[in-house]
């Protein structure tokens, strides 16, 4: 039997364990298990792991993606009671920040001020741009963007993105969510939607400067990947607005001039490889212009 | 994330590294509130949670690195579990869970979650298009049929990617058995 048709029945071997294969092509792989070694031994790795999914499936199942269990009591929390010591606090909460020094010359600097809270250069524009304290930006401000490649190839913007980044966003997370005071811009809500396959939906929210992100529903990522959020214009300008923290929650403050550059909100899974760049797998979207 | 996963955050929670315990909360959490929610009143379930990582956090010095990470963890959560219900007031809860989480059938659902949490860790260290494939088929109950609809690729390409990844995940779960 060539290669080729070892792989055939092999890659048939999940669906003859979930009983998806019809009774003749059943008998035709099960046949072929009765002579081939090699295809009996995969048949023992796919039942282990056969049976390892539907044990997860059957009786972990609420684990399988992002806040289906619930969301959890804040982790800084617990560790500060349970050490007796505040929580790291690598950034500002809201309360802390200082007010956002709009330029005189910026065309929205006389819109009401009911603007979420901004957050300090350092960390702005939103939650999760590790941008270099070097590296302000401001209302007004367009910041560097990726500007080359197609929508395949890995897009750079000036952004560092580290596991210490990842972390930090996540502490920050809950900090950099506004709440509503006073008069606020008219909220325009657009659904996210799959890209391609994925699960999840959720809405992406334009208010003003800031854009709330709302998802649920996307798989639990590990091993250090991350869910991250970008603003896109066609197929070769993204902005990277910022980690997407587990919950699926956050709100970013980011500029009108910023905005209007951009026409769609992404949400991809990025790894964390140390490569700032856009790593081409969106899993949600939502066209806002 | 550190390659060598729960067992390397078992092994800095075990130096009594802080920083440890909350990788192990976010990773563990979610699968520990799930697990408590069997058994305990939704509304005192982040109670007990709490309670189970204090513990874990006090008595570090109590885990054997050689042991599974979340074996432990699930033992915690267990006793700590059968803890709350036998302080609650008579009647509030139901007899059935209590015999079942404090006898044989619960430590059999503690170990589930225990090998549940390997098969999440073993399902993240998978390529994403493998990883994908298996969630939809074994978490969403998609056939093949459904996932190459939903994916927009052929059949025979689901076929070769649920095989690719069910043959790694049978590798690097017995691995992990044979770590222990």
């Amino acid at each position: 039997m060539s290669d080729h048709d070892l792989d055939h029945v092999v890659d048939e071997l999940p669906a003859l364990l979930g009983g998806e294969l019809n009774r003749r092509t059943t008998g035709m792989v099960t046949a072929h298990l009765r002579d081939c070694d090699d295809c009996r031994h995969a048949l023992v790795d796919l039942a282990a792991a056969s049976a390892a999914l539907h044990s997860a499936a059957r009786f972990a199942p609420e684990t399988g993606t992002v806040g289906a269990a619930g969301s959890l009591p804040d982790p800084a929390g617990l560790l500060s009671m349970i050490t007796g010591e505040p929580p790291p606090d690598p950034a500002p909460r809201p309360v802390d920040l200082p007010p956002m020094e709009l330029s005189t010359s910026d065309p929205f600097a006389a819109e009401p001020s009911s603007a979420p809270p901004s957050v300090p250069s350092g960390v702005a524009p939103g939650l999760g741009s590790p941008e270099p304290p070097a590296l302000p930006v401001g209302a007004g401000e367009h910041r560097p963007n990726a500007r080359s490649g197609g929508r395949g190839r890995r897009l750079r913007p000036r952004l560092v993105l580290s596991a210490a980044a990842a972390v930090i966003v996540l502490a920050v997370g809950a900090a950099v969510v506004v709440s509503s005071r006073g008069s606020e811009p008219a909220a325009r809500e657009l659904a996210l939607r799959p890209v391609e396959s994925t699960v999840g939906s959720g809405t992406a929210t334009l208010r003003g400067d800031s854009l709330r992100i709302r998802a649920d529903g996307l798989p639990k990522l590990d091993g250090g990947r991350f869910y991250q959020v970008w603003l896109v214009q066609g197929n070769d300008r993204l902005f990277a607005v910022g980690l997407l923290p587990p919950d699926g929650r956050a709100t970013y403050q980011l500029t009108r001039p910023i905005l209007d550059d951009y026409s769609r909100v992404e949400i991809s899974v990025e790894p964390n490889d140390g490569d700032p760049g856009y790593s081409g797998h969106s899993v949600l979207r939502a066209v806002y212009s | 994330m550190n390659p060598a996963g729960l067992q390397a955050i078992g092994a800095r929670l075990a130096a009594g590294e802080a920083g440890a315990l909350e990788e192990c909360y976010r990773r563990l959490g979610p699968m520990v509130l799930g697990y408590l929610r069997r058994y305990v009143p939704v509304a005192d379930a982040e109670d007990v949670l709490q309670k189970v990582f204090i513990e874990l956090w006090r008595h570090t010095d109590r885990y054997d690195p050689n042991r599974p990470l979340q074996a432990w963890v699930f033992d915690i959560a267990r006793k700590r579990a059968i803890d709350h219900l036998r302080t609650r007031p008579s009647g509030v809860v139901s007899l059935d869970g209590v015999r079942e989480l404090a006898g044989e059938d619960g430590d059999e659902t503690a170990d589930r979650y225990a090998w549940a949490a390997d098969l999440h860790q073993a399902l993240d260290l998978l390529p994403e298009p493998q990883s994908q494939v298996l969630r939809l088929a074994y978490f969403d109950h998609l056939t093949q049929a459904e996932i190459a609809a939903r994916l927009s690729i052929p059949l025979g390409t689901v076929k070769t990617r649920t095989a690719r990844g069910m043959q790694r995940l049978a590798a690097l779960l017995e691995d992990r058995g044979d770590d222990r």
